[in-house]
């Protein structure tokens, strides 16, 4: 007994409608501002991810413009260990700062909080204060996993050793970045920075993505190098090579 | 006639924030909430300090001020006293806030003798549990109805005897008050410190008072002139309670109903707790938990019966009263004070150490719930309540000064302009923005997104290779060429901007700080392409700090 060539495509549609997943990962995001589009591989922060910023100077401005998209959309954020964050700045950048919550939390009780963080925010800034144990990564990531959370890790470290196995690095190259613009000699003052970006990691991001960011742009906001600009959204072959000994002039580090 | 079942006495202690402070009679202290006055004391009151001032004015009418930023915690805990010998007097005291409570006067006028008698009583009862001087103005007042008792006690505390107004005289005593009188009991945001609009547009208390004065109805005998009915027609249930007090024909607020169900809701707190922080968990469930149930069949609460039990079987109960509706917070925070004022007043009076085993809520005063005015984005959307659920989570483990949000706030110095404040102490639907003026003496923006919290000391070295200074003017010395940082390499100043001078507080010795702020973008010696790094250097007393970072 055959059944009908048509009949048969309509039921395995019907019977793709029942197996497919109700959401695909991609669809599972959130979105962010158009110039940090570019530094992520679906355009938009996957849920249940994680996403570590470091590397020379502009990385907390970079995890700040980050999370801006995700706040304005109605997340909210919720951060721990930032007591150094300036948030007049991420303000500026486009974070709404009524989405903001931040936890004081010191060494022991970091991991608690961040996995508490976890289960209630869409998006969990981990600042530099506090550097997580291997186990505390890998169990937060699991956890955001699981909940659809994004966590964004900002770290001081030049590179991602203390964060591994993160689904994506945001690596602010400290050799070719923080050339400031609008601050003259005793005239003027800062305006805006360009930075370079490399994006590297582990799901569709195979090969790293060079992106050139101006951050802050000149309205205060993020915005992309000049379209045209040699560089910008090329792929490069080797992920960054990291100086050991940065020359970026003093660089703080939280103590 | 059902009313002189609530003939109320109502307490009020002017000032009460000021008072809960305790300190010296003499120190002119004043309290403060969203950089205006909130309540003086009388040393303060004499120079003029009123409440409705900002701090500016305040500091400038008295010098001498003390200010303090206001904590509804610490008024609970100071009024818990009062309470405690007021209960000794009469049952079922209801507490307003802090520094205001109403009891029904039926039963105990009985007891002690009549109104009068019972008001000096009490008077003298709350003045000497809250152990406070002379000049802390307490009012005792006895009207037909809770809202023109507090009108009343509002009135005698300004004389510091007890009015006792007879019976059916309360519209008479009231009639030549302005309106403005009903205001303080009417407002349901004026405990938030807002001006709110009530559903479907009816204009709040201070509004309404406002535009009735504006309509030519300048006193509450005016008020009560009008027809019932008009009344009601045009202010809708605010208004209809504000006639209701006029008159004095008050029944229990406007339209409560009879609970169908028992709706109460116990929760035990195991194992029992001797602290506040670790009971406000349970408190919060327990309060959603009532919403849930109360809001499944479309009712609000307007008073909620806190009960406290301690594992040696001690009880406490206490009525919460709200003019608006008690939402979950609102009595979560109520249970928070309550537990906070006795277990305080517990441990000093040397009684019982029992933990807190468990807690109920009894929703005493029940409405129909008319919808409340949600925000542009829906007010409380699913992912603040998951989000706010997480907190309050991290409050019960960490304590609440651990969970902060960031608030706008003035300043010149980067860290100023934005604060984080605990979650605790703010008002989550009305927070202000960021400010629409530039603040005089600010730095351009962008701001630093590093602000280091502990100020590491920068040797900068001009032209000629000596120290940059700032004169008076705001002139450097020379053009900084290079700088170092805690005995470091040194690295070039490749730009500069600045110098931003502040000079803040020169009138107070103390507090005075001159500054003056450059921004520098300093590089490696020699090699161009090699990075930059931007920071605010601020120059204090001769020495330069690092004081933020643009990372």
């Amino acid at each position: 007994m055959s059944v009908e060539r048509p009949e048969r495509l309509a039921a395995l549609r019907e019977l793709i409608e029942q197996v497919q997943p109700v959401v695909g990962a991609h669809e599972r995001t959130l979105e962010v501002d158009p110039p940090v589009r570019e530094l992520l591989p679906l355009g938009a922060l996957q849920r249940g991810t994680t996403v570590w910023v470091g590397g020379g100077a502009g990385a907390t401005s970079l995890a700040m413009a980050v999370v801006a998209g995700p706040s304005r959309c109605g997340s909210w954020v919720g951060c721990v260990s930032v007591s150094s964050l300036g948030w007049a700045a991420a303000a500026e950048l486009g974070v709404d700062l009524s989405r903001v919550a931040v936890v004081r939390a010191d060494g022991p009780d970091w991991a608690t909080v961040a996995a508490t963080l976890v289960d209630g925010f869409d998006v969990v800034l981990c600042g530099p204060d506090h550097r997580p144990g291997r186990r505390e990564v890998s169990r937060l990531a699991a956890r955001a996993r699981e909940r659809g959370a994004v966590v964004v890790a900002l770290d001081d470290a030049p590179d991602a050793r203390a964060w591994p196995g993160v689904d994506l690095r945001l690596h602010v190259d400290a050799r070719t970045s923080g050339r400031w613009d609008g601050a003259g000699r005793g005239w003027g003052a800062l305006r805006s920075r360009a930075i370079t970006v490399v994006a590297s990691g582990r799901h569709g991001v195979d090969r790293s993505r060079r992106v050139e960011l101006l951050l802050p742009g000149p309205t205060g906001v993020a915005a992309s190098a000049s379209a045209g600009a040699p560089g910008s959204g090329t792929e490069v072959a080797s992920p960054v090579p990291v100086g050991s000994d940065r020359v970026v002039p003093f660089r703080v580090r939280s103590a | 006639m059902g009313t002189s079942s609530l003939r109320s006495l109502a307490v009020e202690v002017a000032d009460f924030p000021a008072v809960a402070l305790g300190r010296p009679a003499d120190v002119p202290v004043a309290v403060l909430r969203a950089n205006r006055i909130v309540a003086a004391s009388a040393a303060a009151r004499s120079q003029g300090v009123v409440p409705g001032l900002r701090r500016r004015e305040a500091q400038s009418r008295c010098p001498s001020l003390e200010l303090h930023a206001h904590d509804d915690a610490r008024d609970a805990r100071s009024f818990e006293p009062a309470l405690q010998a007021l209960e000794d007097l009469a049952p079922r005291v209801e507490v307003v806030r802090a520094g205001r409570c109403v009891v029904p006067t039926r039963g105990p006028s009985r007891y002690h003798g009549g109104d009068r008698a019972l008001s000096r009583l009490v008077l003298d009862r709350v003045r000497s549990a809250l152990d406070v001087d002379m000049d802390v103005r307490v009012g005792v007042g006895v009207a037909d109805g809770p809202r023109a008792a507090q009108i009343v006690a509002v009135e005698a505390a300004r004389s510091g005897e007890p009015v006792v107004v007879p019976p059916g005289a309360t519209a008479d005593h009231l009639a030549p008050l302005p309106v403005r009188v009903l205001e303080g009991v009417l407002d349901p945001d004026a405990l938030a410190g807002r001006v709110g609009v009530t559903s479907g547009g009816t204009p709040g208390g201070e509004r309404f008072a406002d535009l009735l004065r504006r309509l030519g109805i300048r006193t509450v005998g005016h008020l009560a002139a009008l027809p019932a009915p008009d009344v009601s027609a045009r202010f809708g249930g605010l208004g209809r309670a504000a006639h209701q007090v006029a008159t004095g024909r008050e029944t229990v607020p406007a339209d409560v109903v009879e609970a169908p169900v028992d709706l109460s809701v116990v929760g035990d707190v195991d194992p029992p707790a001797d602290r506040v922080d670790r009971v406000a968990f349970v408190a919060k469930v327990l309060a959603d938990q009532l919403d849930d149930r109360l809001g499944g069949r479309g009712l609000a609460c307007t008073r909620v019966l806190v009960r406290v039990e301690t594992v040696d079987g001690e009880q406490l109960e206490r009525l919460w009263r709200h003019e608006g509706v008690l939402t979950p917070s609102a009595i979560a925070q109520r249970i928070r004070w309550q537990l906070d004022g006795w277990l305080r007043f517990r441990q000093r009076s040397g009684l019982s150490e029992g933990g807190v085993c468990r807690i109920g809520l009894v929703p005493d005063q029940v409405v129909a719930d008319a919808g409340r005015q949600l925000g542009l984005w829906g007010g409380s959307d699913d992912s603040t309540e998951r989000a706010l659920r997480a907190l309050a989570r991290l409050q019960g483990q960490l304590g609440v000064d651990a969970v902060l949000v960031p608030e706008w706030a003035g300043g010149r110095s980067p860290g100023e302009r934005v604060r984080v404040v605990p979650l605790e102490g703010v008002d989550l639907s009305g927070r202000a923005g960021p400010p629409v003026a530039p603040w005089p003496g600010s730095l351009p923006s962008p701001s630093p997104s590093r602000i280091w919290s502990t100020p590491r000391e920068v040797e900068v070295l001009g032209a000629d290779g000596l120290p940059v200074r700032v004169s008076g003017r705001g002139h450097l010395s020379s053009m900084p060429t290079r700088c170092r940082l805690d005995g470091r390499a040194w690295v070039v100043v490749r730009s500069w901007a600045g110098p931003w001078c502040s000079d803040e507080r020169w009138w107070d010795a103390t507090a005075h700080r001159r500054r003056a702020r450059i921004q520098v973008v300093v590089g490696a010696p020699e090699g161009d392409p090699s990075p930059e790094a931007a920071h605010l250097l601020t120059l204090e007393s001769g020495t330069w700090w690092l004081e933020a970072t643009w990372d």
